[in-house]
C-alpha cells in the first residue's frame, strides 16, 4: 500500500528518543530532524529516499501495522519506521546503524 | 592561514581547485560542479566549512554564487587567466592557506572522485542532490542560495557498508509507550 497524500502524525517510542541522543553524532541529529519534518509533511518527499523493507504482511498484520519503511540519515545510520495508512499515523522505531538494531532486539 | 580555525577564501578554493583540474577541461562548468561536490561533501564528512564560498542554485545546477563576480576580481588581480571566449580558466598563482594532512586528504579524495565523471553527469548528479532538490523545491524556484546545512542531507557521500535489515531484527512496539515527536 502507497503513502497517502498530506501529513501524517509521526509517533515515537520512549526508547527512540534515548537512542537518538545516545547514538548519532550531533551533526546527525540535525539532520535526523529535518527528514523527520519532511516526512510528516510528506512521507514521499524526495530527499528521504523511503524504502520499503521486505516484511511479510502476516508479520504486519500481528504487529497491527501496514507497512515497515526505512529512511536513511547517512548510508550506515538508518531510521525505521512502522506505518498505519488509514490512521494516518508513522511510528518511528529506530535509529542506528545495523548493529545498533541488533543490540536493540536482543 | 592554517583550516584548523577558519575557512578557506573561495578565491583560495577556486585557485586549489584549478590546480588540480586538467587544463584541457578547465571550464566554468567544471570549476562550479567540483566546488559544489569538494564542499558539500567536505561538510558532510568533516562537519565542517570548506570555504566562505556560498552556492546558489540554479537552471544549470548548483554554482559558486557570484561566481563571475568572483572570477572577474580574479582575473583583474592577475590570480587567473580566461581564454577561449570566457570559457577555459588557468591558475597563475598558488592558494595561500596550509590544510592539515585529514582535511587535505578529504579534499583532494572528493576532488580526484568527481573529476572522474564528464559534464554531463557531474550535471546530472547534482541536480539529484537533495540541497538542490530542497532549495529549488523540486526544480520549481530558481535563484536561491542553498543552505550548507543541507550538506547533512547529502548521504550518497557515505561510503559505509549498506546491509538489508531483517524482520527478525525489527523492534517491537509498545503502544502504550509512543509518544508524539514534537510535541
Amino acid at each position: 500500500m502507497g503513502f497517502d497524500d498530506g501529513p501524517y502524525r509521526i509517533l515515537v517510542h520512549k526508547k527512540f528518543e534515548k537512542v537518538v541522543r545516545k547514538k548519532l553524532p550531533s551533526h546527525l541529529v540535525n539532520a535526523l530532524h529535518k527528514k523527520i519534518e519532511y516526512l510528516k509533511s510528506n512521507p514521499k518527499h524526495p530527499s528521504l529516499n523511503t524504502k520499503s523493507l521486505n516484511v511479510s504482511n502476516a508479520w504486519c498484520r500481528q504487529r497491527g501495522i501496514d507497512d515497515v519503511f526505512e529512511f536513511r540519515i547517512t548510508k550506515s545510520f538508518r531510521c525505521i519506521f512502522y506505518v498505519q495508512h488509514e490512521q494516518r499515523e508513522i511510528v518511528l522505531v529506530f535509529v542506528g546503524n545495523h548493529e545498533d538494531v541488533r543490540n536493540y532486539t536482543k | 592561514m592554517s583550516m584548523d580555525n577558519q575557512k578557506i577564501s573561495k578565491e583560495d578554493l577556486i585557485l586549489y581547485l584549478l590546480s588540480k583540474i586538467e587544463p584541457e577541461k578547465s571550464t566554468l562548468l567544471r570549476l562550479n560542479k567540483l566546488a559544489f561536490f569538494a564542499e558539500f561533501g567536505f561538510i558532510y564528512k568533516q562537519q565542517k566549512e570548506l570555504s566562505d564560498a556560498q552556492y546558489a542554485a540554479i537552471d544549470y545546477g548548483p554554482i559558486i554564487n557570484d561566481y563571475r563576480k568572483i572570477l572577474a576580481k580574479m582575473e583583474k588581480d592577475k590570480k587567473i587567466l580566461i581564454d577561449n571566449n570566457g570559457k577555459h580558466i588557468r591558475p597563475l598563482v598558488s592558494p595561500v592557506f596550509m590544510f592539515s594532512s585529514e582535511d587535505k586528504k578529504i579534499l583532494d579524495t572528493l576532488i580526484e572522485k568527481y573529476s572522474q565523471f564528464n559534464n554531463n553527469e557531474l550535471i546530472g548528479l547534482s541536480h539529484s542532490t537533495d540541497s538542490y532538490k530542497i532549495t529549488t523545491n523540486n526544480e520549481e524556484i530558481m535563484g536561491n542560495v542553498i543552505d550548507k546545512d543541507l550538506a547533512y542531507l547529502e548521504s550518497f557521500f557515505d561510503e559505509s557498508s549498506d546491509e538489508e535489515i531483517k524482520h527478525e531484527e525489527l523492534p517491537e512496539i509498545d503502544r502504550s509507550e509512543l509518544v508524539e515527536y514534537g510535541v
